[in-house]
């Protein structure tokens, strides 16, 4: 299995009590709550925190967009990875992702792209996502539009950086003449790409015919595991059988001497990034045309973020949204989980909601010691069944 | 009732029809028309209504060209044609009387009278502030109180309703959005083009309409030559469906009471 180490990047020094008042962290939570002072040095630890997980032997660093909030303060990520390319020496340096049908010109993330995989020498990763309901009140996109601009807006990445420029694009949402951006990527044909979704349908079909790594986010692991087989029988239908690495599962481990202790440590934490940071009313979350009707039946059966219910930290533990414990209770989760589910990519939170440095970097310390050597070349025991052909 | 379905253009058109008398266009508002409403029949009585669903409302289809409220507007130009009415007046309510206004500036002549009813379609205000609440962002109650004048009436027990109800629904939601997220409830061109409506035009709206203050509306109506103005007491941004007979009532007043 490759680890990697996500970092969402809150505010951690929210005033809680303010966004409950508020009712959601998200588009309404006045920036007046951002102290720059405070933000300044979150942003400096934070990075220590990925270069400190990097030099630990975590298979890479991950980073995310989102946008008006105080969930997560990477608005514009390829800002903090440009910070990293030249410190992380050893694993991968992922964006997950940048949300296409957000930008005016979706060449610029080709060309942002493009220069990060320049600069670390090809260990980039190029994740792609819509951006969640809430940034399209927070961006004036129309949400109808989403899936289009998406879709024209990754056609005309990927043929930037697969044809000899320039080429001309005349689409509905997007028109270029001269589409010519340099640089090219380092990798060829481009830098992998991977596709966060909630669990989506459409999305799962989408990435497994374009064959790209597939990461499902916060979700308990039983719905985790439907998807991925989900995933697994789509590409089957494709014509090929799908790794484990193209199945990456986003979670949060927290590791102490005991259980108890873990649960007690993490528990103020990860409350307060389940019920504070992460929810929002469901007219920020899925504004009209943003998810088709059937998704939305399925996010809002499967999601905890929509159901405005208070999680503890022993409800996601049991969900097997975390994995938190002793070092032999996470890494028996994580295997059971691995089997379950089939992935070979984890996409591990070590730092989640009000969690401070010194116990983060305990954390990191603790996971890298404990569980990445046991997992670094486990596989599902049971190596997934490929669907069985059509009758 | 009559309902059936035409074909403009490359656009499936759901088409309902009842009464004789002096042809009527009656334009639903963003939930999408109900036959069964009773201020229909009531229409019924004095003229020929002719009511379509809008483009990807209902049960017509919507052409992936089409994103904004004026494109609707060309489709009815096409509609009016079609059914060879020499003139028509038209009631549009909430972003039907937006269609309505945008009809009415291209075919100014073949409109003998024209109500709007709690209107949206201009931006009158100043930019740091919205003309109409964004509808958007708001929950299902709070949007009750801005549309009813009694929310309480408005309560749908959507578990009652059956699971092609709620398609419905929802897609009328996402077309209402395609077509006023942004510019959000108004088509910048439109002020300047009401200059030339010609027909007697009347604004109306509900007293207590939460969505269409009454300085917007009479902002909107000034742009508007000799436009009218009247209130229904009691009713919200669908006088319509909570004050029936006053509102057919102010309809039949202004068109004159037809067959």
């Amino acid at each position: 299995m490759k680890i990697f180490n996500f970092h969402l990047m809150p505010y951690a020094d929210a005033d809680l009590d303010a966004i409950h008042r508020n009712g959601t962290a998200w588009v309404t939570f006045s920036n007046s709550e951002y102290d720059p002072k405070k933000g300044a040095e979150l942003y400096h630890r934070y990075l220590d925190e990925l270069e400190y997980a990097d030099s630990l032997g975590f298979d890479g660093v991950v980073l995310n967009e989102h946008h008006q909030n105080a969930y997560g303060i990477m608005p514009a990520p390829g800002i903090l990875a440009g910070a990293l390319a030249r410190s992380i020496k050893n694993g991968k340096l992922a964006i997950l992702g940048r949300a296409l049908p957000l930008v005016q010109n979706p060449l610029a993330v080709a060309e942002e792209y493009a220069m990060l995989d320049n600069l670390t020498r090809g260990r980039f990763i190029a994740g792609f996502v819509r951006g969640i309901g809430a940034e399209y009140h927070s961006s004036g996109i129309n949400p109808v539009d989403s899936q289009a601009r998406f879709d024209e807006a990754h056609e005309i990445i990927i043929k930037a950086w697969t044809q000899p420029g320039p080429f001309r694009f005349a689409g509905r949402h997007f028109e270029i003449n001269y589409a010519n951006p340099w640089p090219r990527p380092y990798q060829a044909p481009h830098p992998p790409i991977w596709i966060p979704s909630q669990g989506s349908t459409s999305t799962i079909k989408w990435a497994a015919k374009m064959r790209y790594t597939y990461c499902q986010t916060l979700s308990p692991i039983a719905l985790v595991a439907r998807v991925f087989q989900q995933y697994r029988e789509e590409a089957e239908k494709n014509g090929y059988t799908a790794t484990p690495e193209q199945l990456a599962w986003s979670n949060s481990i927290y590791i102490a001497e005991t259980d108890a202790k873990a649960l007690r440590e993490a528990k103020p934490h990860l409350e307060a990034y389940a019920n504070r940071l992460l929810g929002m009313p469901i007219e920020m979350l899925l504004p009209p045309g943003y998810s088709s009707v059937e998704s939305i039946k399925k996010i809002a059966a499967a999601k905890i973020q929509s159901s405005g219910k208070i999680q503890t930290a022993e409800d996601l533990i049991k969900l097997g949204v975390v994995m938190i414990g002793s070092p032999n209770t996470v890494r028996e989760k994580l295997a059971e989980y691995q089997d379950m589910a089939g992935f070979g990519t984890s996409l591990t939170k070590t730092q989640f909601g009000t969690l401070p440095a010194d116990m983060t970097r305990a954390n990191i310390q603790a996971v890298a010691q404990e569980i990445l050597p046991h997992f670094r070349d486990r596989m599902p025991a049971n190596a997934p069944k490929a669907a069985a052909p059509a009758a | 009732m009559k309902r059936d379905m035409i074909k403009i253009g490359d656009i499936d058109l759901e088409l309902h029809e009842a009464g004789e008398g002096p042809p009527l266009l009656l334009l639903h508002s963003g939930q999408g028309f109900s036959p069964d409403d009773p201020y229909v029949g009531m229409l019924a009585k004095h003229y020929r209504v002719i009511a379509p669903s809008h483009p990807g409302f209902g049960y017509s289809s919507l052409p992936e060209w089409m994103d904004a409220i004026d494109d609707i507007a060309h489709v009815y130009v096409a509609l009016i044609d079609r059914l060879d009415l020499p003139s028509v007046h038209i009631v549009g309510c909430s972003i039907g009387g937006w269609i309505a206004a945008e009809i009415a500036t291209k075919i100014m002549r073949r409109i003998d009278k024209l109500i709007v009813v709690g209107p949206e379609g201009v931006k009158t205000g100043r930019r740091d502030e919205l003309d109409i609440p964004d509808i958007f962002a708001v929950s299902q109650e709070a949007m009750n109180r801005m549309r009813f004048h009694d929310p309480v009436k408005a309560h749908v027990d959507l578990s009652k309703l059956s699971q092609e109800q709620m398609r419905v629904i929802a897609r009328n939601a996402e077309t209402l959005s395609l077509l006023v997220w942004e510019p959000y409830m108004h088509n910048p061109k439109l002020r300047h083009r009401l200059h030339c409506l010609t027909m007697p035009t009347l604004f109306l709206r509900g007293a207590s309409d939460g969505l269409v203050t009454a300085d917007y509306l009479e902002r909107y109506a000034q742009l508007v030559p000799g436009a009218l103005i009247e209130t229904i007491p009691e009713a919200g941004h669908l006088p319509h469906i909570e004050r029936p007979e006053a509102f057919v009532a102010a309809v039949t007043s202004f068109f004159g009471r037809g067959a």
